[in-house]
C-alpha cells in the first residue's frame, strides 16, 4: 500500500539545509495499523506530510497506492461552520453530490456519537469532541489510508484513553490502513500492529517492531505483563 | 414599582446614558431659551427638532438626502468590492504585497481631501467627484484590513484544505474569505467616518445639492437651527451605520481564530 525507499527531506533555512529525516525505507501493508514513534524533532510529522502529499521529499522514492486523508494534530475546525458542515468540508471540496453526502454524514455522525451535536459550532465543543469531528472529516472521505498526526496530544489523559479505544473501534470497523504518529510509547503499543521507531537529528529508523496483541483490545491490556515488558524494552 | 426598578437594574447602562443625554439637552435648552447664549450661535434643541419635523413633512430635505446617500453608497460599494478583492489578492500573493505596499501606505496617509481639486479637474462638478472622494476615504481602510485578515490566517487551515486537494479558488472561497470577514468588518468601521467626511467636504466645495451643501448654505445665511438639523441627520446616519456594523461584528466575533 505504501512503499518508501531512501526517503530524505531537508528544509532550506538561512544557514543551509536542515535535514528532517534521512534515508528512510519501510513498507506499510493494506489494512495495517502502523504507529510511527520518536522524540520531538525526529521528523515524524514531516514524514506524514510527505505521505499526505503536502510536502515534496527532497530525495528518494515514495509509492502510495490509494486515497489519503489527514487527521491533524490541532482539530483545525472552521469556526464559521457547524459540526455537520465541518465534517462534510472535504466532500464539498471534492464535489461529491449532496445525496451521497447526506447518506455518508448520517453514518459518520452516529459512528462518532456526534448525532446530537450536528448543529453545534466548534467553540461550543470540548476538546475530545473537536478531535472526533476532525477524525470524522477525514473518515467521511472514505480514504484507503488514514494519516493521523498526534491527534490525541491535546487531550487530558482520560479523554485520551477513551479516544484510543474509539480509534481502535473505527479501525476494526472500517478496514482501512492507519498510519498514526505519536510520541507516547504506551499509546503506540496499545494501538499498533507494527511500530516504526525513529531516532533524531537527523531522523532515521532505529527499529521496526511487530506488536502481536489480539484485537479487540481494551484498557486492561496496558497493565499486562507483556505490555509493560515491551514498553520497558522500547524505552531503552 | 418593583418591576420598573428591576428593568432599570438590568438595563442600567442604557438608562444612565439616556439620563446623561437628557440632562445635557435640558441645560442646552435653558441656556439658549433664556438668551444666555445668542440664538445665532446655538439654537435650542426643541427648535432644531421642530425644524427637523418641517424638513421631513414639507419634503424639502429629500432631494438633498437622496443625493448624499447616493454618493455615499455608490462610493462605499465600489470601495468594498475593490478593497476586498484586491486585499485578498495582495494579502495572499507576497510579491504583489511587496510591489504595492509602499504605494498603499503613502496613499492611505495622504488626507484624501487634498486630492479634491484634482478630482474636480478630472470629473467636473457632478456627482462623480463626490463618489470618488467617498471611495478614497473608504477604500484604504477596507483594503488594509482585508490584507491583514489574510495575513493573520492560520497557515494550517491552508494545509487542511490542501490535504483534500482543494484548488486555489476553492481555498479562497472556503478558507481565506470567511476567515478574513471579521477583519473586513473592522475595516468598514474605520471606513464609515472617513467616507462621511469625504461626502460632506466634497459637497461643501462643489455642489448645489446634498447635506454638505445645505450646511454651507444655512451657515452663510445664519440659519443656525436649520444647520444643526442637517447635522443631526448626518449624526443619525453615521451612528446607525456604525451600529449595524457592530452588530455584524458581534455575530462574526466567534470566528476570529
Amino acid at each position: 500500500m505504501i512503499k518508501v525507499k531512501n526517503l530524505t527531506f531537508a528544509y532550506p533555512t538561512k544557514t543551509g539545509n536542515f535535514t528532517a529525516f534521512k534515508n528512510l525505507s519501510f513498507e506499510i501493508n493494506k489494512g495495517e495499523f502502523v504507529c510511527i514513534i520518536g522524540p520531538s524533532g525526529c521528523g515524524k510529522t514531516t514524514l506524514l506530510n510527505c505521505l499526505a502529499g503536502l510536502l515534496q521529499p527532497t530525495q528518494g522514492e515514495l509509492y502510495l497506492n490509494g486515497q489519503t486523508a489527514v487527521v491533524f494534530q490541532d482539530p483545525l475546525l472552521l469556526p464559521w461552520r457547524n459540526v455537520l458542515k465541518n465534517i462534510i468540508y472535504g466532500l464539498e471540496i471534492q464535489k461529491i453530490n449532496p445525496e451521497e453526502i447526506k447518506k455518508r454524514v448520517k453514518k459518520i455522525l452516529s459512528t462518532l456519537k456526534l448525532s446530537d451535536f450536528a448543529n453545534f459550532y466548534p467553540h461550543q465543543l470540548s476538546g475530545g469532541m473537536k478531535q472526533r469531528v476532525n477524525l470524522g472529516r477525514a473518515l467521511i472521505c472514505n480514504p484507503d489510508i488514514l494519516l493521523l498526526d498526534e491527534p490525541l496530544s491535546h487531550l487530558d489523559p482520560q479523554t485520551r484513553e477513551q479516544m484510543q479505544l474509539e480509534i481502535l473501534r473505527i479501525f476494526r470497523k472500517e478496514e482501512k490502513t492507519f498510519v498514526f504518529v505519536t510520541h507516547l510509547i504506551e499509546e503506540a503499543i496499545f494501538l499498533a500492529d507494527r511500530l516504526i521507531i525513529m531516532g533524531k537529528s537527523p531522523g532515521t529508523i532505529r527499529k521496526v517492531l511487530k506488536i502481536n496483541f489480539k484485537h479487540p483490545r481494551d484498557l486492561t491490556l496496558k497493565h499486562d505483563r507483556k505490555f509493560l515488558e515491551m514498553k520497558r524494552l522500547i524505552n531503552e | 414599582m418593583n418591576k420598573i426598578f428591576k428593568i432599570y437594574q438590568n438595563q442600567q447602562h442604557f438608562f444612565l446614558g439616556l439620563i446623561g443625554a437628557l440632562i445635557f439637552l435640558i441645560i442646552w435648552e435653558t441656556f439658549t431659551r433664556t438668551k444666555v447664549i445668542n440664538p445665532i450661535f446655538l439654537s435650542p434643541p426643541t427648535e432644531i427638532m421642530q425644524t427637523e419635523w418641517e424638513f421631513f413633512t414639507s419634503g424639502k430635505i429629500f432631494p438633498h438626502l437622496f443625493i448624499s446617500l447616493q454618493e455615499f453608497s455608490l462610493g462605499f460599494v465600489i470601495a468594498t468590492i475593490l478593497g476586498v478583492t484586491l486585499g485578498l489578492l495582495i494579502g495572499w500573493y507576497k510579491k504583489l504585497e511587496s510591489l504595492t505596499s509602499s504605494l498603499i501606505y503613502s496613499l492611505y496617509s495622504t488626507p484624501n481631501i487634498a486630492l479634491l481639486p484634482l478630482i474636480i479637474i478630472w470629473t467636473g462638478l457632478g456627482i462623480w467627484s463626490k463618489i470618488i472622494i467617498v471611495f478614497l476615504g473608504a477604500f484604504f481602510p477596507i483594503l488594509i484590513n482585508t490584507i491583514s485578515g489574510v495575513k493573520n490566517l492560520d497557515p494550517n487551515l491552508i494545509s487542511l484544505a490542501r490535504s483534500f486537494r482543494a484548488t486555489d479558488s476553492q481555498i479562497f472561497k472556503t478558507i481565506i474569505f470567511p476567515a478574513s470577514l471579521p477583519y473586513i468588518l473592522t475595516g468598514f468601521k474605520l471606513a464609515i467616518p472617513r467616507a462621511m467626511i469625504g461626502m460632506i467636504i466634497g459637497e461643501f466645495f462643489v455642489s448645489n445639492k446634498g447635506l454638505g451643501y445645505l450646511i454651507t448654505f444655512y451657515g452663510s445665511t445664519f440659519q443656525t437651527a436649520e444647520l444643526l438639523a442637517v447635522v443631526v441627520i448626518i449624526i443619525v446616519i453615521s451612528v446607525s451605520l456604525t451600529k449595524s456594523v457592530s452588530c455584524l461584528e458581534k455575530y462574526f466575533q466567534s470566528w476570529k481564530i
